[in-house]
């Protein structure tokens, strides 16, 4: 844990800890041989019963083959299994070497820096002392006067390259520690062993050892035409990830991934389930795959934007980004998942049509995003997800920045836990990410005054960001999380500067410049539920949640994002 | 021993092997996925991890489906044992007993 916010010398780098578990990453790559071994094992097996099993028949002749397909299929798994084991190993290692020793110095140069701000007051204050010296006063007070100043210098200076060497050691350290990172990803983007020519090789170390956004679509800029399509299609889960490659290609390479993946299920629910509903998303209402990682564990995670489109009625591709003046992002709570991206990418498109309703000249983008390993009733009351979500939620809203005009609105809509991740991402980072407008809807709270694990010792920071938060009056999940929880104890509506909007029903504005009533919203829910299942299965709680169209909340937040306020 | 009994000896091993080491397999991919990988998200950086937990996704979903042919394979071993035991029976106790004249 950082308690200062100190930045290095020469590199600008932040001087925070590196997270690691060289435990764990020696349990992964020692039990990948023994995984690697099994296969190959499996593989000796197969590979004797095609040749040397006894008799004959079609019985016979068939179980052979089929044991040699089977062990050919194995084959590249494994393959694949001893790439990844060498990038853990190498990781690995250079965690245990380079990363330790820049957390190591940590301590040391926090100190040292203390040493080098005392030296600096002693040497002011023996400067003017020395200084305010005259002729009045004795031989030997002008001399303890030079003494101290000399002394005070030399200590100062002292301090100063102490620490300067330190720093020189730990940017070192953490060099090594960052390339060691960059290789480790283009290693595992590799892992599957295609091979393609040495400067497309070359591009994606260049594109996994980028830094930044901007850095990214520099490199991706200066690829051909024919490399980029290459790399598109040979590593559509890298590009269709990667936060600084123009959203079009990403949207194309994530397709590419999604067909790919779907053709080699099933894989079992809830995959499957999920898979079919992206699809369904993408070919029934015109969402598009921003982010796709249906492989990772505990859950699946992905974005789906709305509201662009990707061709001009000749076909000709267009950017997705043209005349769009509004771009939503709304992250969902505890429990939330692909499994209610139907819900969720209903609500996505209500609120493109009822922003465009309510602006003038507004054109809205919202984008669904389940792009964290949202908590369980455990997890929730800590901030162990909301740490790990906001670290992606924040690479999400930096590549968002990145690609829009600084004239786009950004307004980031959190449910829940999401408004505890959201306010995490915006509120520790060093700038807003580019989200003008950050909206809690049934908030179970958002971090306390400060969150050290992400922060340091810095108080959350929300400065050019606009503050907007609502709970429904029976909504007693949104407090009972808010009071219960280690970390995340604030009422985002007692933030300074906050505005509270409501979500307990009355008259709002409808799609043709008349009013209507808006429903209350009666619980916790987004959609359906209020606090949950209840006695009658709370039948009275369906289409009424916070993002549900015909809500006064719902409305709202519409209204924020098209004109910057909640309805009068 | 006979040649019904050579290869019903080499049926079971084959079975036994194929169980063991596929199964093996599949049981380390499995875990492997499921547990935490040691990368976190340092300094804010979640791409190692989520394309660490990816990869041992895919690799985990290809075992698992590497093992359901495996499966597939054991059961047709099963069944050409079976029918060895059902023609064993269907001879009779005997039937290749050295007394018995060789009519080939």
């Amino acid at each position: 844990m950082t308690t200062m916010s100190l930045t290095s010398p020469n590199r600008g780098w932040a001087l925070e800890k590196i997270e690691y578990d060289s435990g764990q990453l020696e349990g992964i790559y020692t039990d990948l041989g023994k995984l690697i071994d099994e296969g190959n094992n499996a593989q000796i097996v197969l590979h004797n019963i095609e040749d040397g099993l006894e008799g004959r028949g079609d019985s016979i002749s068939l179980v052979k083959t089929e044991s040699g397909s089977l062990a050919s299929r194995m084959k590249p798994t494994v393959s694949s299994l001893e790439r990844i084991a060498k990038v853990i190993r190498a990781y690995g290692e250079a965690v245990a070497q380079h990363a330790k020793a820049a957390n190591d110095l940590i301590d040391d140069i926090e100190a040292a820096q203390a040493t080098l701000d005392s030296a600096a007051a002693d040497f002011t204050t023996a400067q003017t002392n020395e200084r305010e010296c005259t002729a009045d006063d004795n031989r030997e007070a002008r001399s303890t006067a030079e003494q101290d100043l000399s002394d005070a210098q030399s200590a100062l200076t002292t301090a100063r390259n102490t620490l300067e060497d330190l720093w020189e050691n730990w940017e070192s350290a953490y060099s090594l520690w960052d390339e060691a990172y960059d290789a480790a990803v283009a290693g595992l983007v590799r892992s599957d062993g295609t091979t393609l020519t040495v400067l497309t090789m070359a591009a994606i170390d260049d594109l996994a050892g980028a830094d930044t956004p901007a850095e990214v679509a520099e490199i991706w800029d200066n690829l051909t035409d024919a490399q980029k399509d290459t790399l598109r299609r040979t590593y559509p889960g890298f590009i269709g990830n990667l936060e600084g490659v123009p959203y079009l290609d990403r949207f194309l390479a994530n397709k590419i991934s999604y067909d790919a993946v779907k053709a080699g299920g099933p894989y079992g629910d809830p995959l499957d389930g999920q898979l079919e509903q992206l699809g369904l998303e993408v070919t029934d209402f015109e969402g598009q795959l921003l982010e796709f990682h249906p492989f990772e564990y505990p859950q699946a995670t992905a974005a789906v934007m709305y509201g662009i489109t990707l061709e001009d009625e000749n076909g000709n591709p267009v950017d997705p980004m043209d005349g769009i003046t509004n771009v939503n992002v709304l992250v969902g709570g505890m429990f939330s998942s692909l499994d209610d991206l139907k819900n969720w990418g209903q609500s996505a498109r209500d609120l493109n049509q009822f922003a465009e309703a309510y602006g003038d000249g507004t054109k809205s983008a919202t984008i669904a995003w389940f792009g964290y390993d949202s908590p369980d009733l455990a997890s929730e009351h800590g901030m162990n997800s909301a740490t790990e979500g906001a670290a992606a939620l924040t690479e999400t809203l930096r590549g968002l920045d990145n690609e829009v005009s600084t004239n786009v609105t950004t307004s980031v809509i959190g449910h829940s836990y999401g408004s505890t991740t959201a306010f995490l991402a915006v509120g520790g980072s060093d700038d807003n990410l580019g989200v003008d407008n950050l909206i809690a809807i049934g908030s179970a709270g958002v971090p306390d005054n400060y969150h050290a694990n992400w922060t340091g010792d810095d108080p959350m920071d929300y400065s050019g960001t606009d503050i907007f938060a609502t709970r429904a009056p029976g909504d007693f999940v949104a407090r009972y999380g808010e009071v219960s929880s280690f970390g995340h104890g604030t009422n985002p509506e007692d933030i300074p500067g906050a505005v509270s909007f409501e979500s307990d029903g009355g008259e709002v504005p409808d799609l043709y410049g008349g009013t209507e009533y808006g429903l209350e919203t009666p619980g916790h829910a987004t959609h359906d539920g209020a606090n949950g299942p209840g006695p009658l299965g709370e039948w009275w709680a369906k289409d009424n949640g916070y993002l549900s169209r015909d809500t006064e909340s719902f409305r709202n937040i519409a209204h924020i994002i098209a004109t910057g306020e909640p309805i009068s | 021993m006979s040649d019904v009994e050579i290869d019903k000896l080499a049926l079971e091993g084959a079975i036994v092997l194929i169980d063991s080491s596929v199964g093996n397999y599949v049981a380390y991919a499995n875990d492997l996925w499921q547990r935490d990988t040691g990368v976190g998200n340092p300094v804010g950086r979640t791409s190692l991890r989520v394309t660490l937990e990816s990869v041992l996704g895919e690799a985990s979903l290809d075992a698992r489906a590497q093992h359901l042919a495996g499966i597939g394979i054991t059961d047709r071993l099963k069944q050409i044992n079976d029918s060895f035991t059902d023609l064993d029976v269907s001879m009779g106790k005997g039937w290749d007993d050295d007394y018995v004249t060789d009519l080939a």
